[in-house]
């Protein structure tokens, strides 16, 4: 009885026992297991799963590579008509769409601007097919990006973050109105009224691929500095 | 006994793991994107100013030889130039004020003859609305009454 007495005991403090070592040994250590265990199940669960969601499946290069990363563009259109209009000494909207290639969602967050004396070109249509005689680049419009500075390049954050669907999904091409980021210098020509612009061509963007709810088209947006 | 406590520590360790692993998983997912060179985008400019609308001119006083010439101001116009006619309603138009802000102008003293008055509108240096239809006459007579 004393040695029953004493076997139980000893088990409840965890010490060694001949009969009950191995229940202590699976008790404690099985604990540990578990936990362990259980971390390195959800680690490479979620591994596993981003990987997948950046798309490493077929077409890929066989050697565990990333996927390639084609470059996003960006095009003029003419629709929706922009709402505010420039003149000289004010600013207008600039539409555009904004294209991507890959098979994952790119949020874009910022655009690079050229320098504010890299004017636009004028054009008769939306079209932007048939020169403005006396409102080109060269004479120049006076029409340049609003906030565009004296360096090329400079890195304007833009109000809210673009999300541009994978390749084939609804809304990419996206279509975006930029509201007020071209500006017209009160000096603009005459011939520069009622003109539609070719803007100069952005130097980057600020962008990065990965699942993200991908944002309607058409969308609204600016950079206000 | 034993068996709970096991299932016990696995949910633990599932629930940690979840914890410390799943931002860093989401992170490494975020890979820089660039442009394609040319991008292009499209933005239009408005129309000229329109042209000025009812224009006017009064004399000041009949016993004076000023005339004020007034107008409606003319949307996104930052300024108006006056033109001014010794001849015709329709001929010998001079500009006489230019940068002229708000919507009025008072001549100077004005000699003996007949006075008709047009008014554009300008949106910066060099948008030009069309000149307004002439004023009816202003006349300083002998006497040098307004009339």
């Amino acid at each position: 009885m004393l040695h029953s007495m004493s076997n139980r005991i000893r088990t409840s403090v965890g010490s060694v026992d001949r009969e009950d070592g191995k229940h202590f040994v699976r008790s404690r250590l099985g604990k540990i297991v578990s936990a362990v265990l259980g971390t390195l199940l959800v680690a490479s669960g979620a591994y596993a799963a981003s990987n997948w969601v950046i798309g490493l499946a077929g077409g890929s290069s066989g050697e565990g590579q990333s996927a390639t990363i084609a470059n996003v563009t960006i095009t003029a259109v003419a629709a929706p008509a922009a709402t505010n209009l420039l003149y000289p000494g004010g600013n207008g909207d600039v539409v555009v769409t904004i294209s991507n290639p890959n098979g994952y969602p790119v949020t874009v967050t910022a655009v690079q601007l050229p320098t504010n004396v890299t004017y636009a070109t004028g054009y008769t249509t939306s079209a932007l097919s048939v020169t403005q005689a006396g409102c080109l680049a060269a004479t120049p419009s006076d029409v340049i990006w609003n906030f565009s500075t004296g360096s090329s390049g400079s890195s304007h954050n833009l109000t809210t973050p673009l999300t541009v669907a994978a390749s084939g999904q609804g809304g990419n091409p996206l279509t975006v109105t930029l509201t007020n980021d071209a500006s017209m210098t009160a000096s603009a020509p005459a011939a520069c009224a009622n003109t539609f612009f070719s803007m100069p061509s952005l130097t980057g963007i600020t962008a990065t691929g990965g699942a993200a709810v991908a944002t309607s088209s058409p969308a609204t947006d600016a950079w206000t500095s | 006994m034993r068996r709970p406590l096991i299932r016990l520590s696995v949910v633990l360790g599932i629930i940690v793991g979840s914890l410390v692993v799943n931002p860093a998983a989401a992170s490494a997912s975020n890979w820089a994107e660039t442009l394609q060179s040319g991008s292009t985008a499209e933005s239009q400019s408005q129309t000229k100013p329109a042209t000025p609308t009812g224009v006017g001119a009064t004399c000041t006083s009949l016993f004076l030889t000023t005339v004020q010439v007034t107008w409606t101001a003319v949307p996104r116009a930052t300024a108006y130039t006056v033109y001014e006619s010794t001849t015709s309603s329709s001929t010998g138009f001079s500009a006489v004020a230019t940068g002229v802000a708000g919507t009025s102008w008072t001549s100077g003293s004005l000699t003996l003859g007949s006075y008709w008055f047009e008014v554009a509108a300008y949106i910066g240096t060099n948008w030009a609305s069309s000149n307004s239809a002439a004023t009816a006459p202003r006349t300083i007579t002998l006497g040098l009454l307004c009339t």
